[in-house]
């Protein structure tokens, strides 16, 4: 038995959905919003800051009953894109109610289950209007394209992964004799919008940068890293199609390959 | 009469230059060509003196192609070595690394790779070391930039109306079992000197002569219409390999440049010689455009060179828009270039006692 306080925001639900029934528990919220929790992205309009939620997990995953969640919801002000932390900087992390109230109540739990900042972190880089270019490993039919050495790719994965870090900081800081797992995010979806503009394969080098950058955070801070199961994803490392849902995001199939991993290390 | 006495003032030392005030010396009074600041568009390589023209370039509104720009993603202050000329060769002291790449860049000879990690575990092109001062990752990154980086001179020859490529040392090194030559002896800036594979070749005469006509050859090729303008520079050596004194190292470098670059523009009507070593080494300077260290060129040397350079070859004005697949420098040129131009060197660094 271990109790999981789980937090994230739109990457936890393939993760919530594969565990159990969780949007019965923001019923009484959402009805206070007036929102229609039955749609599928209907959770995101209610307003779930701070707050710490019971998770109703189904039989297989009985062993992590008395489990919570908390849903940091980016769609409600005054949530930030990168929604637990609002400024970093000379050393300072300031970081939202949202984080600080989680963290008060997370305690309780055995382990802490962070699925902060999934896909943001590297389509944040992608959706940049950045002229194209090419890095590590190099398409051999990309020779025009400006090569962009493993250094400077490093450097701006660091700068995107900073904000999930210093999450990760505050977490640590907070709790340092818990265990904190990490949940790494989703890579690209093959066949992503054509009017994003970014070769494919230069979306899962982003993916795969960002990646790195995560193994080395969280290493150093003691965090646990689960990773994606191979099994989800191409030769070419995109999220194969059944596992997904919608563009970034994994899908409840996804969701439940996470729970097995996690469900392995408890 | 004899021809002589219809000759203009300019070929007579006693009318042109002795008493002459030194600003009103006429250097090069007979132009093949002369440029277009409205129109034409300038690319600039070869020696540490390349440097400073097309720095002064483009501060007095001249158009020069930058065909390696510095992507958004690569900090602006990072080691990427953009902007120092229009492409990241580096310097190009001898007409044997000028050839050697505009073959490459155009496909002639199958690109060159050979790459050697420095003390700090960086990669870094033998041909080029110091062009790219933060060095690669990995040597598949070495790799992808000298590919990108070839294609790029090839599109810079390609799309320049004008090619200004000063020459520098005649004194190289070169890889014995595959051909290749070096900006600068392996192992002083990386590497390691092997003496069974490194070699000193001091090019003569004939041997300058063939690598200029070759690579003309080869511009005209890519690029019909490209006028291609020669300086020699004024800037002595710092070291030389042969066992002689470096004056007369210097000296002797010079003067095979010097006259190889007569040859050509005897030979090439697409050829033209601008005479910025005369301005700065001519006895009529007395050195005073010479830094202390009696080698480098002063500011104020360069300045003076460009305003010659300005009056009897610039014609027109205006800043029209260039259709080339390569940008403009930025103007006036960065500062981050500027505070480059007199570090950039390779050959500084054979002389340990100035790095």
């Amino acid at each position: 038995m271990a109790r999981l306080a789980i937090i994230g925001y739109c990457q936890t639900v393939a993760l919530l959905n594969a565990l159990g029934s969780w949007r019965e528990a923001l019923r009484a919220d959402a009805a206070l919003s007036g929102v229609d929790l039955n749609a599928p992205t209907g959770w995101e309009q209610v307003n779930t800051e701070g707050k710490l939620y019971d998770l109703c997990v189904d039989e297989p995953y009985s062993a992590l009953r008395g489990s919570r969640f908390s849903l940091l919801n980016p769609s409600v002000p005054p949530a930030a894109r990168f929604a637990a932390t609002r400024g970093i900087g000379d050393g300072q992390i300031v970081y939202t109610k949202a984080l600080e109230t989680f963290l008060a109540q997370a305690g309780a739990s055995d382990v802490i289950v962070s699925v902060m900042n999934g896909s943001e972190l590297y389509s944040d880089l992608l959706w940049r209007d950045f002229p194209d270019f090419d890095c590590f490993p190099y398409d051999q039919d990309q020779p025009d394209l400006p090569p962009i050495d493993a250094l400077y790719v490093a450097q701006a994965a660091q700068q995107a992964a900073s904000w999930l870090l210093a999450t990760l900081i505050v977490m640590r800081q907070a709790l340092p004799n818990h265990r904190i797992i990490h949940v790494s995010p989703p890579p690209p979806v093959l066949g992503i919008s054509p009017e994003r503009r970014v070769r494919p394969s230069l979306q899962v080098k982003w993916y795969r940068a960002i990646l790195e950058r995560i193994r080395i955070d969280t290493q150093s801070l003691g965090v646990e890293l689960i990773e994606v199961d191979a099994e989800t994803m191409t030769e070419d490392g995109f999220l194969k199609p059944e596992f997904a849902d919608g563009e970034t995001r994994g899908n409840v199939h996804f969701g439940r390959r996470l729970a097995r991993d996690l469900l392995s290390r408890i | 009469m004899h021809p002589y006495q219809s000759f203009p003032r300019a070929q007579f030392w006693r009318r042109s230059v002795t008493g002459q005030a030194f600003a009103d010396i006429d250097f090069d009074p007979a132009p093949k060509f002369v440029f277009d600041l409205g129109t034409d568009t300038f690319a600039t390589a070869g020696s540490c003196f390349a440097q400073h023209f097309g720095r002064a370039l483009v501060d007095r509104g001249g158009r020069l192609l930058i065909a390696e720009d510095r992507h958004p993603i690569v900090p602006k202050d990072a080691g990427h070595g953009y902007g120092v000329f229009s492409a990241r060769y580096g310097n190009l002291y001898t007409t044997r690394q000028l050839r050697e790449l505009v073959q490459q860049a155009a496909g002639v000879t199958a690109p060159v790779f050979e790459f050697v990690q420095r003390p700090d575990g960086r990669w870094v092109d033998a041909l080029r070391p110091r062009a790219v001062p933060d060095g690669f990752s990995s040597e598949a990154d070495a790799r992808a930039d000298r590919i990108f980086h070839l294609g790029r001179v090839r599109a810079l020859l390609q799309s320049c109306t004008v090619f200004v490529f000063t020459l520098g040392l005649t004194e190289s090194w070169q890889n014995q079992r595959d051909g290749q030559s070096y900006g600068v002896c392996p192992g002083v800036v990386a590497g390691t000197f092997d003496p069974e594979i490194h070699a000193f070749h001091n090019l003569s005469y004939v041997e300058c002569l063939e690598d200029l006509y070759t690579t003309f050859d080869i511009l005209l090729a890519l690029n019909s219409g490209i006028r291609i303008l020669l300086t020699v520079s004024p800037v002595m050596l710092v070291a030389t390999a042969e066992a002689r004194g470096v004056v007369q190292s210097s000296v002797a470098s010079k003067s095979v440049l010097r006259a190889v670059a007569d040859h050509c523009v005897r030979d090439w009507p697409n050829v033209d010689y601008f005479p910025s070593y005369e301005i700065i080494a001519g006895p009529q300077s007395r050195g005073a455009f010479y830094d202390g260290d009696l080698r480098e060129v002063r500011e104020d040397g360069v300045q003076f060179v460009m305003n010659m350079f300005f009056k009897s070859r610039i014609v027109g004005g205006g800043s029209g828009a260039a259709a080339s697949p390569v940008s403009e420098a930025p103007e006036p040129w960065s500062v981050e270039a500027v505070q480059r131009v007199k570090t950039d060197c390779d050959e500084a660094f054979l002389d340990p006692d100035v790095r």
